[in-house]
């Protein structure tokens, strides 16, 4: 582990809820998150360079040395963007020519992923990531991944998934590109199921889906919780996506005469609250877990990676909470030893089960669900952050 | 896709050993090679089938040439060696595990390795079976048995020091006609467990069947769980048809077993409950929901497996052992004889403790044992459906209870099962130490068709028709041998009389003579017979020895002196039984004198001659008519146990006590008499010229003169007293008087005793942190609350911490509700009154009290607690007037609420009523500002102070000194300058108590602040120098 991920495991065992200044400390910690400029100091300071870390000039130079050496282009004034405008880098491309200019291996690239651009890993089910994942796990070079890459057909990845047809999962994908020992055989397979590489997230479609039965169909999580909840409130028979999202983020509650409460705008989306939440970092209000995304996502639609982990993020552990909050009958379950270390288990199986990264402290987003199943009381302190 | 090309049937390998082996055909490939059925001739010219396993790694890009060997590039020798070496090394750790006591035939026997065709060969024995499969076994029982035998592989893997981690159906092969033995092979990823966690180390395993650790490849959290986590998708692929997906390693995943094996027969519901357990303590993801080790996966198997049994139902019977010694009682035998052979099914064994009860069933049963087929004896364990419930000594295979069942349904279910058994097997039941008798339990037990016995001391529980009665052994011959026994040896003719004599002062009660024949027989021991029968006639039977000797009582044996067995069984001393009861009751007031009339009226003596007769003998001491016990005996009398007599004193004292201390109104603080405080006071003279002008701002009711509570203070100490005397006693201090004794004692006494109040409520939290948390809450708010006085928050943080993780599991919405009101009082308090919340500080600490007092409301709503709700929506509705936060329609919504329940109550002289005129009394200066009104709602306020029970430190708090806020706000600096100075005189009259010291500093400093905004320099000065 990492000195700033660690770093950020204290200041998270260190802030309690009874705290006096604990939103202060919240906020402090939320600041506090390194932008990606940073995060690529770190990188680079583990793979060779030992200059000045404040020397933007030094620093750049370190970088595209390495990039011309190996090969693959890389614009200056994209690393000066970076560094001097602390501006977030979030094309994948760019990133993969990062783990080619300096010779990462598999797992060192999925790190690269995870803790320097905070998203997830190799997609293979883009196919253009594909042939990536293969020649990075053969250690060829950026131009020899060029070459193989115009033997592929160009396939765009963000159309639906039909989840009652035939799927093939990345796991499946993943397992065929372990098996080819040529580039031939590569090109082959990917030319001959091209058709299938026009999805992706098929399992996490798959996962969400089953959580989302779970927590809103008929006699689910979220209508037990509005038994806690609301008292003898009225609850619609027909609840909508909204309203059980509302109910989640702890922005559905009645008054005592059965009125309700914090009535949010009707354009029926969370983006004023989250903007208006200093507690709420820009990394983990991007892409924020929403009614649009999660009918998106259910219904085959294209969905970014952001907006699909951290829907699973959120359902997990809205899931995980909310059950044992109905099982125990209380509104405001106070968790018991080893819950939250377990619900943060059952959370990273998902996502590993999904090919994304387990939850990771450095990324602002995973760090909330992480404080919040560390603390007394998960839920409504989920609620409350 | 794999292009691997295989060895042709017929083929020949000729190797090193001189012997040739011809390929038979392919059985199997994996990752690392292919896998040949092949044989040999042998030097007798029998053929010998055997099985060889080729190098031939799927990750290397190698050709066979026409010549059978395979061709290695350059790009792939260092790979192939790395596998070449990974395979010596797996066929050296077969060898071993092979050559391992119990391994032996849990493993593949391979022969030798050789090397040809540019690559190695394993070859080994050939075995019939098939690799494991779904289709190999189609009943449940068999699919657990054979994950049973690969647990118990895995288990002795284990213990070698090694870990298997890619436990999967074909890497076990399954030999014919039998599930007790598999053969583990392909030892590929067998590693060293102290080499797993080394960050290089690198192995392969399966999905589906490896568990989150490796999916993760996180190595440091490796371990032999992560087998364990196999094992457990092993059985569930073999019942599922299918590897468990993300959703059956929840903690709480629920099994549909329709679509599993168990569909297809009818299974005892206690296996699906235990499959259940067994697949969330393997599939778990996180590992310490998992078995540690082995060694409980294969318990838990064996368990399954018997459960999985179709056809086997029986009850664990438990062996009657011949008692060590046993004498006499030849009449009781004959009628336990009788009982046996006639159709009552319930028979009570009666006598006081020490008797031999549980010795002459014991010997019983041993008589008889071969009429019965099955014996269960148990003890009593709190009722007796919990000690028919527990399955651990009511051991039945095909049952078990279930979390989700209830005792009661359980029982029922049992009970049935028991009826079953009895049908074809006559069951005899004991139950010792029996207390009282659930008659529907019972009832339900008799017709179950088993024989029960009930040993009990209580003979009340017993009916004359089928009872044994058990007197104490008054024959010499008979006694004599129970002494002699303990004594370990003969008791001579110069002796017997002594020994007949201890009979007699023990009242030949067996287990007593048996412990003085083992004090007497200890090697410790100097004293002779005689001697010892003088000392027990003189300073009674604690007297003795204190030394620790063994014995046994109900089976158990015990530890302990002579002394605290006696203190256990029987009360003995000098004094009569009424005579130590009376010391006891006299003992509970310590020190503290009481008065003949009181001890009598409280304990409910029926006269006091045993008083007079123990002031005579001097252990008592008198004060005209108040008595005490001598302090040197004191201490003495407080080690003796209580008898029934005692106890009934004391829980007589307590409950007179506590309807006393009940029924006595509270202190009050004579609030009618305020005004007549500026006469006295030395502050108002010394600052206020016009004390008329200060007598006359306070309007009150014609003056009643308050009684003197002289008798509240009288009682309430000797509630303190008999408190602190029995808050080590054991057996009283748990009981529901003394529970409420304290607690009614803890609400009464004036909060500025605060070091009594802070002890008392340590004490209640110590004894009934368990009992009821409504109260438990309300004695930490009280605790709080001292706490918060003497300005301790850091205590109070650690305090409702503590009492957090006391309620945690309790779901009772009044105690949420209670602690959250707690919590919210806590933020009040360091806000400290800055509800204006100008700094960050005090903006968090106001953000935080609305939601604890938001979360109390919430949990309230759920309650009958109207009162407390109403208090929360007032503390919420003040803060909100006072804040400037929220909404002004909800602050009075809340005030609404408030009103309604005010008005709801009869009874209008309540506190919520007090306070509720206060908080009108902020609404109407800072919403309404309209003084006409403000001034009603403070006086209304005072008025109810004058009905309603308070003392003096809650009229400064509630009334003082908020009116003098309130007046401040509006300016009138006058009007409260003098309401904190009536403040400073109340506390002036209760100069020796800290509490008001400390009040009236407060009091000061709030006047000085006063005085210096409306430039009363001089006033200023003077208090400065007072301060």
């Amino acid at each position: 582990m990492s000195t700033y991920t660690a770093g950020k495991g204290i200041q998270r065992q260190n802030i309690c809820i009874t705290d006096e200044d604990y939103i202060n400390r919240l906020v402090a910690t939320m600041k506090s998150f390194r932008t990606f400029d940073c995060a690529l100091d770190s990188f680079i300071s583990e793979h060779g360079y030992t200059g000045d870390i404040n020397d933007v000039k030094e620093k750049t130079s370190f970088i595209m040395e390495r990039f011309e050496n190996s090969g693959v282009p890389m614009e200056k004034r994209t690393l000066l963007a970076w560094y001097e405008k602390h501006v977030p880098a979030e094309k994948r491309e760019i990133a993969f020519r990062f783990c080619f200019a300096f010779h990462l291996n598999l797992s060192e690239t999925q790190d690269f992923f995870r803790r320097v651009y905070l998203q997830r890993g190799i997609d293979c089910h883009d196919i253009h990531e594909a042939v990536y994942y293969w020649c990075i796990g053969h250690q060829l070079s950026w131009k020899e991944a060029q070459a193989v890459l115009e033997q592929v057909p160009v396939v765009r990845t963000q159309g639906n998934v039909d989840m009652n047809g035939d799927v093939l999962y990345t796991e499946t994908i993943i397992h065929e590109l372990n098996r080819f020992d040529t580039v031939e055989a590569l090109v082959t397979f990917l030319n001959e199921n091209r058709e299938q590489f026009g999805y992706n997230n098929a399992t996490a479609r798959k996962y969400i889906s089953e959580l989302w039965k779970r927590i809103a169909g008929e006699n689910g999580i979220a209508w037990k919780e509005a038994d806690l909840l609301y008292d003898a409130c009225d609850v619609s028979e027909h609840r909508s996506v909204w309203d059980i999202f509302l109910q989640i983020f702890g922005l559905k509650d009645y008054d005592h005469d059965h009125t309700r409460l914090f009535v949010i705008g009707q354009d029926r989306t969370l983006q004023p609250v989250l903007k208006e939440n200093p507690m709420m970092h820009p990394i983990a209000a991007n892409a924020f877990p929403n009614r649009q995304g999660l009918e998106n996502i259910m219904n085959g639609k294209y969905e970014s990676n952001e907006v699909v982990r951290k829907t699973m993020i959120l359902l997990g552990f809205y899931r995980f909470w909310a059950e044992c909050s109905i099982h125990h009958r209380t509104v405001d379950y106070m968790a018991l030893e080893h819950d939250g270390y377990r619900c943060l288990t059952s959370i990273n199986r998902m996502l590993g089960d999904t090919g994304y990264p387990s939850l990771y402290e450095g990324n602002p987003y995973d760090w909330i669900f992480i404080y919040c199943c560390c603390s007394a009381y998960p839920l409504s302190d989920s609620v409350s952050l | 896709m794999d292009s691997r090309k295989a060895l042709q049937p017929g083929c020949i390998l000729s190797f090193s050993d001189g012997q040739t082996y011809t390929i038979l055909n392919e059985l199997a490939r994996g990752g690392s090679g292919i896998v040949y059925h092949a044989f040999y001739v042998d030097n007798l010219g029998q053929r010998k089938t055997v099985r060889i396993k080729e190098c031939y790694p799927f990750r290397c890009n190698l050709k066979r040439n026409e010549d059978m060997g395979l061709c290695v590039p350059d790009s792939e020798k260092k790979l192939f060696q790395e596998s070449k070496e990974r395979m010596i090394h797996a066929c050296q750790i077969g060898n071993t595990f092979f050559h391992t006591d119990g391994l032996t035939n849990l493993t593949s026997n391979t022969y030798n390795i050789f090397s040809a065709n540019n690559t190695l060969y394993v070859v080994s024995a050939y075995t019939q079976g098939s690799e494991l499969s779904y289709d190999t076994y189609s009943s449940v029982k068999d699919c657990i048995a054979v994950v049973r035998s690969t647990a118990s592989a895995l288990e002795k893997i284990h213990d070698l020091g090694y870990l298997y981690l890619d436990l999967k159906p074909s890497n076990i092969f399954t030999l014919s006609g039998t599930t007790d033995l598999i053969q583990l092979f392909d030892f590929d990823t067998v590693i060293p467990m102290e080499e797993v966690r080394k960050k290089d180390c690198c192995f392969s395993f399966t999905r589906g069947y490896a568990a989150l650790e490796q999916l993760n490849e996180n190595h440091s959290l490796i371990g032999t769980h992560t087998d364990v986590y196999g094992i457990g998708a092993l059985l569930y692929y073999l019942l599922f048809n299918r590897v468990p997906d993300m959703f059956d390693c929840e903690c709480d995943a629920v099994y549909d077993y329709t679509k599993s094996r168990l569909s297809c027969s009818t299974y005892m519901d206690s296996l699906t409950f235990t499959l259940t357990d067994f697949f969330h303590h393997t599939l778990a993801d996180y590992i310490p929901d998992r078995y540690a080790d082995m060694h409980s996966v294969v318990q838990q198997l064996d368990e399954l497996i018997t459960l999985a049994d179709e056809t086997a139902m029986y009850v664990n019977s438990t062996h009657v052992q011949k008692p060590s010694f046993f004498i006499g009682r030849n009449a009781e035998l004959k009628q336990f004889e009788c009982w046996l052979g006639n159709e009552v099914p319930l028979l009570y064994v009666c006598g006081m403790e020490g008797m031999g009860k549980s010795t002459f069933v014991r010997q019983a049963l041993y008589l008889h044992r071969h009429c019965i087929d099955c014996f269960v004896v148990i003890s009593f364990d709190m009722d007796l459906i919990t000690t028919i419930n527990n399955d651990y000594t009511v051991h039945i295979n095909s049952i078990h209870k279930d979390r989700s069942e209830t005792q009661q349904e359980y029982f029922v279910r049992k009970c049935g099962v028991m009826r079953t058994i009895a049908e074809q097997e006559k069951c005899l039941l004991v139950i010792d130490d029996c207390m009282e008798m659930d008659d529907q339990a019972l009832d339900m037990i008799q017709q179950c068709g088993w024989k029960t016995v009930l040993i009990t001391s209580d003979p009340s529980m017993a009916c004359e028709q089928n009872t044994i009665y058990l007197d104490a052994l008054k024959e010499e011959s008979e006694q004599i041998p129970v002494f002699e026994n303990s004594l370990g040896r003969s008791v001579s003719k110069e002796e017997k009389d002594d020994v007949m004599g201890i009979m007699d002062l023990v009242g030949h009660n067996t287990l007593l003579i048996e412990l003085i024949a083992k004090q007497i027989q200890s090697p410790l021991n100097t004293l002779d017979i005689h001697t010892v029968m003088n000392q027990i006639q003189e300073n009674g039977i604690g007297g003795i020895s204190d030394e620790v000797i063994l014995y046994a009582k109900d089976e158990t044996v015990y530890r302990h002196t002579l002394f605290e067995v006696l203190q256990v069984l029987f009360q003995q001393g000098r004094l009569s039984p009424a005579c130590q009861a009376v010391m006891k009751a006299l003992s509970l007031f310590g020190s503290t004198p009481v008065s003949v009339s009181e001890i009598r009226t409280m304990s409910g003596m029926k006269d006091s001659v045993d008083l007079s007769l123990l002031y005579r003998q001097g252990w008592i001491q008198a004060d005209h008519s108040m008595v005490s016990l001598h302090p040197s005996v004191l201490y003495a009398v407080l080690q003796w146990e209580h008898s029934e007599l005692s106890l009934k004193y004391a829980e007589n004292i307590m409950d007179s006590l506590d309807t006393r201390v009940c029924s006595e109104r509270e202190i009050t603080s004579n609030a009618n008499l305020y005004p007549h405080l500026f006469d006295h006071s030395r502050i108002v003279r010394h600052l206020c010229r016009d004390s008329v002008e200060a007598k006359n701002l306070i309007e009150t009711e014609p003056v009643l003169q308050t009684e003197e509570h002289e008798s509240d203070h009288r009682n309430l100490i000797l509630a303190v007293a008999v408190l602190k005397a029995l808050r080590s006693e054991t057996k009283l201090c748990h009981t529901s008087m003394y529970r409420s004794l304290l607690i009614h004692t803890l609400f009464h006494v004036p909060f500025a005793y605060q070091e009594y109040l802070e002890q008392a409520c340590m004490d209640y939290i110590r004894l009934f942190r368990d009992g009821n948390h409504c109260d438990l809450v309300k004695v930490y708010e009280l605790l709080c609350d001292v706490l918060y006085d003497q300005n301790r928050m850091q205590d109070a943080k650690q305090r409702i911490d503590e009492l957090k993780q006391n309620i945690q599991t309790d779901l009772n919405p009044l105690v949420r509700g209670r602690y959250h009101y707690l919590v919210a009082g806590y933020y009040d308090e360091l806000l400290n009154g800055g509800y204006d919340a100008v700094s960050d500080q005090e903006k968090r600490y106001l953000k935080r009290m609305l939601k604890e007092t938001d979360r109390a409301i919430r949990y309230l709503r759920w309650t009958k607690d109207e009162n407390l709700l109403a208090e929360c929506c007032r503390v919420k509705a003040l803060v909100l007037i006072r804040s400037g936060t929220g909404s002004i329609k909800e602050a009075e919504s809340l005030l609404q609420r408030v009103i309604g329940i005010v008005e709801h109550c009869r009874n209008p002289y309540t506190r919520l009523n007090w306070d509720l005129h206060m908080t009108l009394a902020w609404y109407d200066t800072y919403i309404r500002k309209d003084i006409r009104s403000t001034n009603v709602n403070l006086k209304q306020a005072y008025a109810l102070t004058l009905h309603i029970p308070h003392s003096d430190i809650d009229m400064i708090e509630d009334i003082i000194s908020p009116t003098a806020n309130i007046l401040f706000e509006w300016g009138q600096h006058r009007e409260a300058s003098l309401w904190l100075l009536l403040g400073c005189a109340v506390c002036e009259k209760h100069w020796d108590l800290p509490a008001y010291v400390k009040k009236q500093t407060e009091l000061l400093s709030h006047l000085l602040e006063v005085c210096y905004d409306c430039y009363d320099m001089e006033t200023c000065t003077k208090i400065m120098l007072m301060l």
